[in-house]
């Protein structure tokens, strides 16, 4: 396999806080290849978002900082890049689109000025060039009129039209990643399936490589070749869209593929939930960080933290009895 | 969105392809200022004091000279910068107001600006205006007599003073200390309380503590004695330039130094909260860099505080220049400003000639009423949450 396009190595990424050390992401390893479409969900609070901005470097000192870990992106490792080079990356090459379009656009400012301004950042082009490329990229996002929308200000805008303009902002100047953090929620439904499949697609043409964060099982389902998902800090399980969905190895995986809603699946009676909330990030219990909420946990799993295996289905997995567990053969909430 | 009605409406049309003429912020912010019916009023009144008070020289003389003559305007430079910047300004808004429709408002403006033209060119000597000679300073009888405290009448509205002076060229004249510490402390607290408040709001920690601290060293000292101190030794200092020793200049700067504490805190404020916004992560994340984050994407966001609070801050600075003169400490006689002519209009009000207090107390009150009614016209204007529907 090619040298991937983002390795990220133990990454620990700690917020100090008056009540102690938060250990928002804590040992995170992933990797990348060019044009792949990435997935990674858990939910809140679990590090994902968190992980996104180390890569992007946008976590700010003194409230958080990276302790220690590596992020390589095509061959420079980005955490001993000055601030200046680290600019040039940011938009350039690996590009962010946020959760909320509704507040992620400037609202003093056209969305022609804003789409421009990222190009002449990124892109030795005169003003009309930019503007030119402003305008083609719009219109790749199906944004009709595209000349006129230029003038227009984000308020003019629904929230699925401002989340293409973001879409079209992270791609106007080709990036090699584009990291989507919760792209869709805060949009309804219909509109969701319509951006996602946008995105994917422009992605696509590009041979851009998508990270995408998500809490929405959903939402990653169709649309990434692999999933990671992670809880507290770590990641506990990752494969391919098939091994997880349907043959997950971590009770966590297990619980959350129960508490969703299928239509492709029989009818159950109550929708479960895996219990209890998650632990808090300064004290993390001991051994396995899930552990206290595991139906299947044993003595080992309250002793010792498992790490991140090739499990005998083929995904990686961090649990002590996945091999033991038939969790395929359970249903839900009754172990 | 509280924003309905022409907005949508103006989408709607775009949508459907009708060419309907877009509705600009400004468009939104005019329509808003004109509603407010004191805050536009109070714009002409003090347009027009502005107005008298840089063209002083037409009708009233500038020296203790009885007489002026006819002949070519003289106007210091700073006069004529500010005519021309009057004269460009009122094309300008001319031009503005009669495309918006405004046209009542098109046509003063264009008035005004034609005669700022006219002046202009005559002070360079190309055209010869008359003076209208009895508003002279210091008015003397056929016999040669000085004439003191003579009641306003139809040749003198505003009355003589104790030395003989006409009280109305005086007023006209005191107009331009006041517009002088007007412009210079509303142009140093913008630009001080603007920058320190951005940095501090924008960088935590060492650069916010230290900023804020000196900010507090500054709103802590008390502003009349301190002014009333540093005012005195002014015309001392060695290493200053003429124009701040004498006059009104000096004054002014030294009060643009001591005021802009409160539009600090009140920038810091909007920084602290704006800086968290999704739109400053987001063209972070474009890759943009702090000086482009804090004045292309925040300042702008945070200018409506800024700029209602340096017109109220400027209504308050006219007022503190007019009791440093009343005091005695701040322009000195005998170049006329309000708060001096109050104070030797209340000397001989007691006995009976209360024609210059009155008028000069009446010109002070009425400007800073109008300036504190352009900041709350501004301040309405500008709130993005009111509703155009406002009365």
């Amino acid at each position: 396999m090619a040298d991937p396009l983002l390795n990220v190595e133990d990454l620990r990424t700690y917020f100090s806080t008056e009540e102690g050390v938060v250990k928002a992401v804590d040992g995170v390893s992933f990797q990348v290849q060019a044009g792949e479409r990435r997935g990674v969900v858990g939910e809140s609070g679990c590090g994902k978002s968190v992980t996104a901005m180390s890569i992007m470097r946008l976590i700010e000192p003194p409230a958080g900082e990276i302790v220690t870990g590596k992020i390589e992106f095509d061959g420079r490792d980005l955490l001993q890049l000055p601030e200046s080079e680290m600019q040039d990356v940011r938009g350039g090459e690996i590009a962010m689109i946020f959760q909320d379009p509704m507040t992620a656009l400037n609202p003093v400012y056209t969305i022609g000025d804003q789409l421009m301004e990222t190009i002449l950042l990124h892109q030795d082009v005169s003003k009309s060039q930019a503007r030119e490329i402003a305008i083609n990229t719009l219109s790749d996002v199906q944004i009709p009129k595209a000349a006129n929308v230029m003038e227009d200000y984000p308020h003019q805008f629904s929230g699925g039209m401002r989340q293409r303009v973001m879409i079209a902002m992270g791609l106007s100047c080709d990036p090699k990643l584009l990291i989507a953090d919760e792209p869709t929620t805060a949009l309804d439904v219909t509109t969701q399936a319509q951006i996602m499949n946008l995105m994917l697609e422009l992605a696509e043409q590009r041979n851009t490589a998508v990270l995408l964060i998500t809490h929405d099982l959903g939402v990653v389902a169709g649309f990434c070749d692999n999933i990671q998902v992670m809880y507290a800090g770590s990641i506990v399980e990752r494969g391919t869209g098939d091994e997880i969905f349907h043959n997950p190895q971590h009770p966590y995986t297990w619980g959350l593929l129960g508490s969703m809603t299928r239509l492709d699946e029989s009818q159950q009676e109550r929708l479960n939930s895996v219990r209890g909330a998650p632990p808090s990030l300064i004290n993390p219990p001991k051994g396995c960080r899930f552990g206290p909420r595991c139906d299947f946990a044993t003595d080992i799993c309250r002793e010792a933290l498992p790490i991140l295996h090739q499990s005998q289905e083929g995904q990686k997995v961090a649990c002590h009895r996945s091999d033991e567990l038939d969790l395929k053969a359970m249903t839900v909430g009754v172990g | 969105m509280t924003e309905r009605g022409p907005v949508d409406e103006a989408v709607l049309d775009v949508a459907e392809g009708i060419s309907a003429e877009p509705i600009t912020q400004w468009d939104l912010f005019v329509t808003r200022l004109r509603r407010h019916r004191f805050a536009m009023i109070a714009v002409f009144y003090l347009a027009f004091i502005a107005f008298v008070a840089l063209t002083a020289p037409l009708f009233t003389c500038a020296k203790n000279d009885t007489f002026c003559g006819n002949g070519p305007i003289e106007m210091s430079g700073v006069t004529t910068i500010l005519m021309l910047v009057i004269t460009a300004g009122g094309v300008y808004l001319a031009y503005t107001s009669f495309r918006s429709g405004l046209r009542g408002g098109g046509i003063a403006l264009t008035l005004m600006t034609f005669v700022c033209a006219l002046l202009l060119i005559s002070s360079w000597g190309v055209i010869d205006l008359p003076h209208v000679n009895h508003y002279a300073d210091q008015l003397p009888d056929e016999s040669g007599r000085i004439l003191v405290n003579i009641a306003p009448r139809a040749s003198l509205p505003m009355g003589t003073d104790d030395l003989g002076r006409d009280v109305l060229s005086r007023v006209i004249h005191g107009g331009r200390a006041s517009l002088a510490v007007g412009i210079v402390v509303g142009g140093l607290v913008a630009l001080l309380g603007t920058v320190i408040g951005a940095l501090a709001g924008y960088y935590p920690g060492v650069v916010d503590q230290s900023l804020m601290r000196f900010t507090d060293l500054v709103l802590g000292l008390p502003l009349l004695p301190v002014a009333i101190v540093v005012g005195r030794v002014l015309p001392e200092l060695q290493f200053l330039p003429g124009f701040l020793k004498q006059g009104a200049w000096g004054i002014a700067v030294l009060l643009g130094l001591l005021v802009w504490g409160a539009l600090a805190r009140i920038v810091r404020a909007e920084f602290l909260s704006l800086r968290e916004k999704e739109f400053v992560e987001a063209a972070r994340a474009a890759g943009a860099n702090d000086r482009r984050i804090i004045f292309r994407h925040i300042l702008p966001n945070a200018m409506s505080p800024i700029i209602v609070q340096t017109t109220l801050i400027v209504g308050t600075a006219i007022i503190v220049e007019a009791a440093l003169s009343f005091l005695g400490f701040g322009v000195r006689p005998p170049i006329p400003t309000w708060g001096g002519m109050a104070a030797s209009g209340a000397a001989i009000a007691v006995r009976g000639f209360w024609w210059e207090l009155v008028f000069s107390a009446s010109a002070l009150i009425t400007t800073v009423l109008a300036i504190n009614f352009i900041g709350d016209g501004l301040r309405d204007a500008l709130d993005p949450t009111q509703t155009i529907e406002r009365k």
